[in-house]
């Protein structure tokens, strides 16, 4: 794997860069990019056309769901487009470089004359805000920004063990990620997470149900407890008995 | 020059390193070089700091004396600490490390590598674990039964300091063509969850950007412009402030970047308590309306609106 420096910008540039596509005033040469990693005569820095093919896959899904209401599809777009932007990086770089703000910025903001900016335009219309172009100072910025976030939870569920290694990541709507797994204290721990997603699934338990049962039976559990130490099989088992134990 | 040689010699005493209480079994640093320390102040640097590379979790555990010991449920040896290690950015936690108290018969020291971790990168910090926790499960009926029980667990972190600034204005083209012409700003809330969440989720700052270049221009005008643009800010100021303390979230300790944690950091810097303020708001009656009133005078000294406006000249303007 060639370990590519990433481009970086900083807030302020993402917020000039954001309003400019706005005013469909957008050019790339007037905004200065910067790299994290100290470059030398070695470093090979990703660019645009590092992201042709991963440019033809979200604009293939893009089309498949063009004339689909969002407010109805759109889980299925953002579960669509993790393994394109996760394998894409993947190969290319490192975790240190990914977990940077900047990239997520120039990616969502500047990248390939603006097509992710459009991207996400498009999923989310008009009224978005500025942070699901990963705008934002929040320590949270990889779970609030729409393609950082699309990164994390490939990053987080991949597992080359099982015949589709984006199993996991695939599964569970937006809402269950954003709000139920990314956002909580034990949305951190892998095994918990791939024994929460198949409980709520096998259970089949709506939204009420995790929310008003499942979530708080969780919290209260964890006031005093921890499942990073625990393996799949004994995650799986104790949300058996919370669900028990609330029914 | 005397051919006498000094010499001391210390050994450590294995008899006063036994602790008889979880709380003093731990000692910690982050800091290569620094030796471990019982509390050790959360380590914090500045944004782009390496903390894979920099830092050196070194964990320091002593041996416990098993005799001094009451647990409510089995013997010492059936337990171990568990170590785990979270990254603040990707929200990834991972186990570490077990020690079992079994093993544990004098001082012992960890130094953990965090670049060995390739899957993780600490961008923004991380927190070091220790929690003590049953080898296997056993019979319900005991109060501690399950291996994710905690009996005893400490933490340790590394993190940046956070941004401090309370606002950024998004500029927006508004539809309605009344408000193009009349609205200037305005706090746009997204949520009324002001403490787990960071700011920029609760709230946004919309200003008109049809009148952009017009604010501009005001805010470069060298005679007045301060003073224009701190009565906007005031008025957004009030608005979050007195949002923040009627929405003000008294049971958890806020995240870093949510408005209350930021209000709260504002008001320490002005020497009031935060909490003082939301109990009284929370409580309405006149005692609310008069700290409305006393915020407004507050954000205002802290502004110096009245000094900006006693530097505009008028002679000679038009």
């Amino acid at each position: 794997m060639i370990n590519k420096i990433l481009p970086n910008i900083d807030i302020e540039t993402a917020r000039r860069v954001w309003e400019s596509h706005s005013h469909k005033s957008f050019n790339d040469l007037d905004y200065r990019t910067e790299f994290v990693s100290e470059r030398d005569h070695s470093s090979v820095e990703l660019n645009d056309a590092d992201l042709l093919d991963l440019h033809e896959q979200l604009s293939e899904i893009r089309s498949k769901y063009e004339d689909k209401n969002m407010k109805r599809y759109g889980g299925d777009v953002d579960a669509e487009i993790v393994e394109s932007i996760h394998s894409c990086f993947q190969s290319q770089t490192n975790v240190y470089e990914l977990s940077q703000p900047g990239f997520w910025m120039w990616l969502s903001n500047m990248a390939i004359d603006g097509f992710f900016w459009g991207f996400i335009k498009w999923r989310f219309g008009n009224d978005a805000a500025p942070i699901n172009w990963g705008i934002t100072t929040s320590v949270n910025f990889l779970i609030e920004g729409y393609f950082s976030r699309a990164w994390l939870k490939g990053h987080k569920m991949y597992d080359s063990k099982y015949s589709d290694p984006y199993k996991y990541a695939r599964i569970g709507s937006s809402d269950i990620w954003r709000s139920h797994i990314l956002r909580q204290e034990f949305g951190q721990d892998q095994e918990f997470v791939k024994a929460f997603l198949d409980t709520i699934y096998s259970n089949k338990l709506n939204n009420d149900k995790i929310r008003k049962v499942l979530i708080p039976a969780i919290r209260a559990w964890t006031a005093n407890a921890t499942f990073s130490h625990l393996d799949y099989t004994e995650c799986k088992n104790l949300l058996q008995e919370l669900i028990k134990t609330h029914p | 020059m005397s051919d006498k040689r000094i010499f001391s010699i210390s050994r450590s005493d294995d008899l006063y390193d036994y602790v008889d209480d979880f709380e003093d079994i731990f000692k910690f640093t982050c800091v290569k070089g620094r030796a471990p320390e019982k509390d050790p102040d959360t380590f914090r640097e500045d944004s782009g700091f390496d903390f894979q590379r920099e830092c050196k979790p070194t964990l320091e555990i002593l041996p416990i004396d098993k005799g001094a010991l009451e647990l409510d449920t089995g013997h010492i040896n059936d337990y171990c600490i568990n170590v785990f290690v979270q990254d603040s950015a990707l929200r990834i936690r991972k186990k570490i490390d077990t020690i079992l108290f079994s093993d544990i018969h004098s001082k012992i020291i960890k130094k953990y590598d965090l670049r060995e971790i390739v899957d993780l990168s600490f961008t923004q910090g991380f927190v070091l674990t220790c929690a003590i926790s049953r080898l296997d499960n056993i019979d319900k009926s005991e109060i501690i039964w399950n291996k994710s029980q905690i009996l005893y667990s400490v933490k340790y972190e590394a993190k940046v300091n956070p941004e401090d600034s309370l606002f950024f204005i998004t500029w927006k083209s508004f539809k309605d063509e009344k408000d193009k012409r009349n609205v200037v700003s305005y706090v746009a809330w997204k949520s009324e969850d002001i403490s787990s969440i960071s700011s920029e989720e609760s709230f946004e700052v919309i200003a008109n950007e049809d009148l952009r270049d017009q604010i501009k221009r005001t805010e470069n005008n060298k005679n007045f412009g301060a003073f224009v643009i701190q009565l906007v800010v005031e008025k957004i100021l009030t608005e979050l402030i007195i949002q923040c303390l009627y929405k003000y979230n008294f049971s958890t300790t806020p995240e870093e970047t949510s408005l209350q944690a930021k209000i709260d950091s504002f008001f320490k810097s002005k020497g009031l308590v935060l909490e003082d303020y939301a109990k009284i708001m929370q409580n309405n009656g006149i005692e609310s309306l008069e700290k409305h009133s006393e915020i407004s005078v507050m954000i205002q000294n802290s502004l110096e609106v009245g000094r900006s406006l006693e530097k505009i000249k008028f002679g000679g303007s038009r």
